[in-house]
This record gives C-alpha cells, structure tokens and sequence, in this order.
C-alpha cells in the first residue's frame, strides 16, 4: 500500500510546501520554535506556581511539546506514500455514539471532522463538568453558527445540529487504502486533507440547515471556505468529496491529525499517524487518524 | 511589548499557524486559559513572525 520515499526533509518544511500561503523563511521558522520553546519554559513555571491544580500538567505537557517540535523539525524524518481510497458515497447513513437524552452538550473544537463520504466525527461532553469525552459520528447533521462555544443539540426528534464557532475548523479527511475497517473506531486510518471553516466567506445562514463544503476550493491547498447550505439533506453521491489518489505521509505510528501535518489526536478517534501532503492533486495538508465504524468503502469513484 | 491579544485572538493565531503541529497547538491551546497577559503578547508576537519577512527581535525590531 505504500512506498518509500528516502527524501529527509523536516516535518514543518514538508507542511509548509504544502500549505499555499506564503512560507516563512527557514529561519523565521526555526526562530520561531525556538523561541516558543524558550516561552514554554516560562509558562510551565507560572502555571505550576499560579495554579497547582491543572497547571503541573497543563506546563509539562505544553514543555514537552514545544521541545518536541523544536526537536522533530530539526531533526526529520522519512516519508512514504500511500494510496488513498477512492471515494465512494455512503451505503447507510451513519448515526453513532450521540447522547441518548435531547440536549445541548459541549463540543471539543479540536475534534471536528468530516471525512469524504460525508461522515462528521466529533467529541462531546456530558453535561457535568469534568466527565469523560464521547465519540460521535453522523452523516445526516444540520449546522449552524454559534457565537460562544461549540455545541451539539439533540432534538427529540430529527437530526442532530452541530452548533460551531466561526473559528472553529471541520478537518476534512479521506481514509487511505486498502481499507483496514472494523466495527470499532479503531479499524481505519484516516489521513487529514484540509480544514473546511463553513462560516467564513461570503454569506451564511444561522438557522440550522445541512451544510456541505463548497465545490469551489476543493481543488486547492487553501482550506475551504463557506458551505453549500439545503434545508434537507443532498443524496448521499452528491456528499461527496473528491480526494487525491496518493500522498505523502510520515512513516511510523503516532497519533495524528490536524490541518497541519505532524498528528495528534484531533478527533480523538485513533491513532494512526501519517502526516499526509497530496503530490498529485494541488497540496493538501493533513495528519492521520484512525476512525471508521461507518459503512465501508473501497472503490468507486470520487464526485465533488 | 504590544498588549496582551485577547484568548480568541490568540487561538485564532494558534490555529492557523503553519509552523505549529497540531500536537504543539493543542498544548499551547490548553496552556492559553492559564497564561499570564505578558506571555500571551509574547507568544502572539512569535506567531505574528510567520507574516515578517525578517526576524523581528523580542523589542520588535527586524534582526535581518
């Protein structure tokens, strides 16, 4: 399924070819985590001090972090290719892991996607504070924009409506092939092409209506702007996102994701890395993840 | 040093940011809320030097 490619180039030069904004100098890059490195050390202390009960954590993972970047971009790794699996729309629709009870509950804006068929992902917490993170996914989901924070409400009846915040990015993903599926989360690997923010650019409604990413930009490195609103939802074909038949993907295992490149655990739905650019069609960006208890795919064709 | 931006101003910062990973946004994100107003201006200001053409330095100004 893959290939290697013997190329050594550090893992942020590789996300920066394929961002399409103009790249800052290798030097301003290095500088910058440098210096966010040197900043982290200042903060891990503060919060510490300031605030004992999640600050001890909170630091040390930020300190580890900051040097781990600065560490990963200096020293690079190797890349390899993989398929990526054509696109095929959805047999069934996909309703899984939302809450039981109608409701609003909160969203982890760092967990949002959608994957090529149309499929969101996201985590969602109980209302009470403090409670574990929930995995969901839904392919008939309305949107719409919220001003505060990110929700997710459960009507008693109909589709779920995914309330975002206008910063808030949707990360686009394909699953690369062969198709490792299971019945679990854990069965597939997802690679992350690209962020889709559906309230930026141009006019939006703020009823909750079904929401598609636009056509226009798909071809593109640049994220997706805007979103193709329906007050019912489009035919399952026409959900679709077309995606690059290979791209470049960081060898090993790590947790990933991100509209960037190096992965983490952005959806919190696997752990599967591969920081992914696509060689073939325009630059996409991505990180990899693991997910997958909707309906299989393997071949087909992609339709935008 | 410029003052400190708001939170959403700065994730707005972290987020888009080409140079971070995702893994170090994450951090920085969640480090954000307990952050002290110095340490936010600072960081927006190494986030800002993915637009500058040059190295500003801490004060501000250009290194080359």
């Amino acid at each position: 399924m893959s290939r290697p490619n013997n190329r050594r180039r550090s893992a942020v030069e590789r996300r920066l070819d394929r961002g399409g904004a103009p790249r800052p100098a290798p030097a301003v890059r290095a500088e910058m985590l440098r210096r966010q490195r040197s900043l982290a050390e200042r903060v891990a202390s503060f919060v510490r001090d300031k605030h004992p009960a999640a600050g001890l954590t909170v630091g040390a993972l930020l300190l580890v972090s900051a040097t781990g970047a600065l560490a990963y971009d200096v020293i690079g790794e190797e890349t390899e290719q993989v398929d990526l699996a054509p696109v095929k729309p959805l047999d069934a629709e996909v309703r899984t892991g939302l809450p039981a009870a109608p409701g609003r509950y909160r969203v982890d804006p760092d967990s949002v996607t959608r994957d090529a068929r149309g499929v969101y992902r996201f985590s969602w917490y109980e209302p009470q504070a403090g409670g574990p993170a929930h995995q969901a996914a839904a392919s008939l989901l309305k949107m719409a924009p919220n001003d505060d924070q990110d929700e997710l409400e459960v009507p008693a009846q109909g589709d779920p409506v995914l309330y975002l915040r206008q910063t808030t990015p949707i990360g686009i993903i394909a699953e690369s092939a062969p198709y490792r599926g299971s019945t679990t989360y854990y069965g597939g690997t997802y690679v992350h092409l690209n962020d889709w923010y559906p309230y930026y650019g141009g006019s939006y409604s703020r009823t909750a209506v079904y929401r598609n990413p636009p056509a226009v930009g798909q071809s593109t490195s640049a994220p997706y702007q805007g979103s193709v609103e329906s007050s019912a939802p489009r035919a399952a074909s026409a959900r679709t996102i077309s995606v690059p038949s290979r791209a470049d993907a960081v060898s090993g295992q790590a947790s990933g994701t991100g509209g960037g490149t190096a992965v983490t655990r952005k959806s919190g739905l696997g752990s599967s890395r591969s920081s992914v650019s696509a060689p073939r069609s325009s630059s996409f960006s991505t990180g990899g993840r693991a997910g997958g208890s909707v309906g299989g795919s393997s071949g087909g064709s992609s339709a935008s | 040093m410029k003052e400190a931006p708001s939170q959403t101003e700065l994730r707005r910062l972290i987020r888009s940011s080409q140079v971070f990973d995702e893994v170090l946004k994450r951090s920085w994100l969640n480090a954000l809320p307990l952050m002290a107003p110095d340490h936010r201006a600072e960081l927006a200001a190494i986030l800002e030097m993915e637009r500058a053409e040059s190295i500003p330095s801490p004060s501000g100004r250009g290194l080359g």
